[in-house]
């Protein structure tokens, strides 16, 4: 579904990704791993079009978007939540979501949508009103994927949903990362909670430094001890 | 010490005044909040305005009050035009967009002078001195300047219904809080910005057009009434819509009050010290941070 070939990319004259392949098939989840400033946030601008690869070239299913406008390629159905949430905080959440649904405002759903995501995320049905800027950590999180799906797109890029939040919280983000899957949305999460993102990933990539140093099944990870320790400092 | 009936006249006239200047800051504030751009040209959008209302009503004999919505027609054109062929290249660097605008701030400026000379001119109807009295005659309040209140008042109206209702208003608000995030809606911004800057230059050209049937202009007077707008956004907060209604008012007052105490040729004093207070003791302004 999603392939990114010798993707390399630079902010000014640093490198920061190098040689950086990837794919990820249609119905996983796959998490991308490793320490701060590892490129994890960079690979997830690039595939969504607001970092420019400077070589290398990126497909979703079967057409190429490496240079494509980042408002088509959540068109073509790959939505991003981006690291640190970004809602809109002087917006409510309504607008909050009808944005999240702004590629689907011609087919006057969105009633339907919303009561979809609800669903998922009970809480937003009586923050309807409220602003984005007075919802707690959890509930931005949660604003923040919902956003992210109620455009119902193929794949849904996640950027450290559980940062900043309580323990508790974290283990309801990952269920409900779990949940997204069973929708029929491929995901790509880039954590710092190893353990929990191998729990529900069947594929990971571990980097460093920009390189891709480690890829495999979840499992076979969660399995080896000797790399967790190594890659993962776990 | 002036009267009660010569403070009324003079608030009266500070409010009519400042209705307009609103309309002319909620311009600046729509740009400034989604594109983040410091517009060096806004007045000369006003004196675009304020030339094609003079323009239709001596070559057409068109009523200023219909050609308003003329004007707003073709300059929300013209300036999309201009984002898009002059500052979107540019919007790289805002160093150079604000460059941008001060050239194109100068060719417009002498475009004026080629065409229009630096005479004076303003619009006189036939209802242009019709007024209301007051207190024995001595509030007098002019129908057209009450008029003119009106219509800002529904472009007010107007606007914050667009940015709250409607799917392109909520992109420019929810722009100007994030362009990022708002990319990763799915949003155009590009777009957006375009048709900000559309929206922000045909309301400050309407300004332009109201503003020419009660009082002279020639085609100078842009660079002052670009201060003036900066000055009202920045006392009512940068970006924000009420900010610059309330800042818009408030100025207007506060101008004409002033002339209470000195003649009038001092007018842009007043409003420089109020942007040189508001810089110094509250950068924030009077409703804090951008929400358009």
């Amino acid at each position: 579904m999603l392939e990114v070939m010798h993707v390399e990319v630079f902010y000014g004259k640093m490198q920061v990704l190098w040689d950086l392949n990837l794919q990820v098939g249609v119905g996983e989840v796959v998490a991308l791993l490793g320490a701060n400033g590892a490129g994890k946030t960079t690979t997830l601008r690039t595939i969504s079009g607001l970092q420019r690869p400077s070589r290398g070239c990126i497909y979703f299913g079967g057409k190429e978007i490496t240079s494509t406008a980042s408002h088509e390629i959540v068109a073509a159905g790959i939505s991003h939540a981006p690291e640190g949430r970004r809602i809109f905080p002087n917006s409510t959440v309504r607008t909050n979501l009808e944005m999240g649904a702004y590629t689907r405002r011609k087919k006057h759903d969105l009633e339907k949508r919303m009561e979809e995501c609800f669903g998922m995320f009970p809480i937003l049905r009586g923050r309807l009103d409220q602003l984005g800027g007075t919802l707690s950590g959890g509930e931005q999180q949660m604003l923040a994927i919902a956003r992210g799906i109620i455009n119902g797109p193929k794949l849904l890029l996640l950027d450290e949903p559980s940062l900043g939040l309580a323990p508790l919280i974290v283990k309801k983000m990952f269920e409900i990362v779990a949940g997204i899957r069973e929708r029929g949305i491929t995901v790509l999460i880039v954590e710092q909670n190893v353990r929990h993102s191998l729990e529900i990933a069947d594929k990971a990539y571990v980097l460093q430094n920009g390189r891709i140093v480690l890829s495999g099944p979840a499992y076979k990870m969660l399995a080896e001890p000797e790399i967790k320790k190594a890659y993962l400092g776990v | 010490m002036p009267t009660l009936a010569g403070f009324i006249q003079t608030l009266s006239t500070g409010i009519f005044q400042g209705g307009v200047y609103a309309i002319m800051a909620l311009g600046l504030a729509i740009i400034f909040g989604v594109m983040h751009i410091i517009n060096f040209a806004h007045g000369e959008f006003l004196l675009i305005g304020a030339y094609l209302t003079y323009w239709l009503f001596h070559a057409l004999h068109v009523d200023p009050f219909l050609s308003i919505l003329l004007t707003f027609g073709l300059v929300f054109v013209f300036g999309q035009i201009i984002q898009r062929y002059l500052l979107d290249p540019v919007r790289h660097d805002h160093s150079f967009v604000l460059v941008m605008t001060y050239a194109l701030s100068i060719f417009i400026v002498g475009l004026m002078f080629i065409f229009f000379k630096s005479e004076l001119r303003s619009v006189v109807t036939v209802y242009s001195l019709w007024s209301l009295d007051f207190m024995d005659a001595d509030v007098i309040l002019n129908l057209q300047d009450m008029a003119v209140l009106v219509m800002a008042g529904i472009f007010f109206v107007l606007v914050h219904l667009f940015m709250k209702r409607t799917w392109i208003g909520k992109c420019m608000s929810v722009c100007a809080q994030d362009e990022e995030a708002a990319q990763l809606m799915g949003i155009d911004t590009r777009l957006v910005s375009s048709l900000a800057f559309g929206l922000g230059s045909a309301l400050t050209s309407v300004t332009g057009s109201l503003m020419i049937t009660s009082q002279v202009f020639h085609p100078g007077m842009g660079g002052i009434q670009t201060l003036k707008a900066f000055t009202i956004v920045i006392l009512g907060g940068m970006g924000s819509l009420w900010g610059a209604a309330v800042g818009g008012i408030l100025v207007g007052i506060i101008e004409a009050v002033g002339t209470l105490f000195m003649p009038g040729i001092y007018k842009p004093i007043i409003g420089f010290s109020i942007l040189l207070l508001v810089l110094l003791f509250r950068p924030s302004g009077l409703f804090g941070k951008a929400s358009v």
